[in-house]
């Protein structure tokens, strides 16, 4: 009697639950994936209040005591760069110029309004910083959005969608967040490989500092008898400089004293694929370069105008190594990428000629 | 880090002591009573998957522990010095004679997981 009656219970018990599933399956997926989602969303907020709070024991350390210090902070965390009209596609290079010119300078002014006294390396690795920061803030608000206007909406294709991509969004806050602490120590980035090879170029041939221009060093040097002209950003606080810019300015004023590069050289990080291994070294042509635009057109358009040939070189990385501290592979391959300049120069161009060597990328941690 | 190795430490000793309550029931099945054995399977259980996640935790957090090394090299003689990295250090910073008379500069500074 009592085994039939228990029988019966699991009976209806395993019909009731089947039923739930049956009926009730996708809310349960719901359910579970809101989870993950809102799992993921905390430890974005807490990296974006990590990051804030390096940033004001950053400016602290510089001798800020301004009471409200964390209100301009969120403040400048919100900042944001309007991109220029793309239906009209003429001149938007030059506006995209303007407006990251314009975008930097605010960005400097904020910070020299918030330490008066602080010096030029170390307002470009808090400018960084901010940069990161407010990448880092921005992808946590996007996921916010769309995980609040996932449920507001009982969207399951939008609350999946962003399921999936939650692999994708922690990698790049975690790049991010790697990134912010590298600044804020001055450490070299992956991206800057460029800058470390024109860096070793220059101390290894004793090479001259002719100029600095934008932020852009100029240095010379006589390889094998070539006259090469060595450029990357100023460092080592972290800038990019505007290599697009001196290189045509370079070239052009050459060429009004009838004087032509033979070859143009560019070393830069690209981002390798799944499988690939960090630190490779590959070569091609063309402008090396990963702007949004506006130095590299100017490249392209010098060289395309004097028919220098460019050879480009990269390093492969991921896009966490990047913006991450620079890795032992990374700064291994810049002793290679030096060895392989040198045999370009020997093989591909004659005694005599002018050479443009560019390292291309964020100079944090790199002098020259 | 050091939390999660604590804390694991902590419930791998319980796992342990759980287990060995387990086999001496194995052995004098008659003188501990069934009631209490099946609490102390169902706290093995839950100090299982407790030290499992904190293990694989502390493992994730270990595999991302990494040093910051500079790398010294004299400019004159090619001697290497690989040191900590310490605050102020740059790439070409020039930290003085070497003793062969050469200059002593940072070559390249970069982490390596530990």
């Amino acid at each position: 009697m009592l085994i039939s009656s228990w029988d019966s219970l699991w009976y209806l018990i395993s019909t009731i639950l089947f039923i739930i599933f049956i009926l009730f399956n996708q809310r349960i997926q719901v359910f579970l994936w809101l989870q993950e989602i809102n799992q993921v969303l905390r430890r974005l907020e807490n990296m974006v209040k990590k990051s804030k709070d390096i940033l004001i024991s950053q400016l602290k350390s510089y001798g800020i005591s301004s009471p409200n210090l964390s209100h301009k902070i969120s403040e400048l965390l919100e900042f944001f760069v309007i991109s220029p009209v793309e239906r009209d596609p003429f001149g938007v290079l030059r506006r995209l110029e303007h407006l990251l010119d314009t975008e930097r300078q605010r960005l400097h002014e904020i910070i020299r309004g918030l330490v008066p006294r602080i010096d030029g390396i170390r307002i470009r690795n808090i400018e960084n910083m901010i940069e990161a920061a407010i990448a880092l803030n921005s992808l946590y608000k996007l996921t916010r959005h769309y995980a609040l206007l996932g449920k507001k909406t009982k969207s399951v294709f939008m609350i999946m969608q962003l399921e999936m991509m939650l692999p994708q969004i922690t990698r790049f806050a975690e790049a991010y967040y790697n990134a912010i602490v590298s600044f804020k120590d001055g450490l070299p980035i992956g991206d800057g490989v460029g800058a470390l090879v024109v860096g070793k170029l220059i101390r290894r041939n004793k090479a001259i500092i002719r100029s600095v221009k934008d932020n852009t060093v100029i240095a010379e040097a006589n390889i094998f008898n070539r006259k090469v002209f060595l450029i990357k950003a100023l460092g080592p606080g972290g800038e990019v400089g505007k290599p697009g810019k001196v290189i045509e300015e370079l070239v052009d004023n050459h060429a009004r004293h009838d004087q032509h590069v033979a070859r143009i050289i560019m070393i830069d990080a690209a981002q390798k694929l799944e499988g690939e291994k960090s630190g490779e070294i590959v070569e091609g042509v063309g402008a090396a370069i990963g702007d949004q635009g506006p130095e590299k057109i100017r490249i392209e358009e010098v060289a395309t105008r004097y028919g220098i040939p460019i050879d480009a070189i990269i390093v492969k990385e991921s896009f966490e190594e990047a913006i991450s501290p620079m890795t032992k592979e990374i700064a291994d391959a810049a002793n290679n990428v030096v060895n392989r300049i040198y045999d370009i120069i020997k093989t591909r161009t004659k005694e005599g000629d002018i050479v443009i060597v560019a390292g291309i990328g964020n100079t944090i941690g790199i002098a020259q | 880090m050091k939390a999660y190795l604590i804390a694991t430490a902590i419930f791998s000793v319980l796992v342990s002591l759980l287990v060995i309550l387990l086999l001496l029931y194995a052995t004098f099945p008659k003188e501990i009573p069934s009631k209490v054995i099946r609490i102390v399977t169902l706290l093995t259980l839950i100090a299982a998957i407790f030290s499992i996640t904190l293990q694989h935790r502390a493992l994730r957090l270990a595999k991302k522990e990494e040093r910051k090394i500079t790398l010294i090299e004299c400019t004159n003689c090619g001697y290497k010095l690989e040191r900590p990295f310490r605050e102020g250090d740059y790439v070409l910073k020039t930290l003085g004679r070497c003793s062969c008379g050469g200059m002593l500069y940072v070559d390249s500074i970069y982490t390596e997981k530990k």
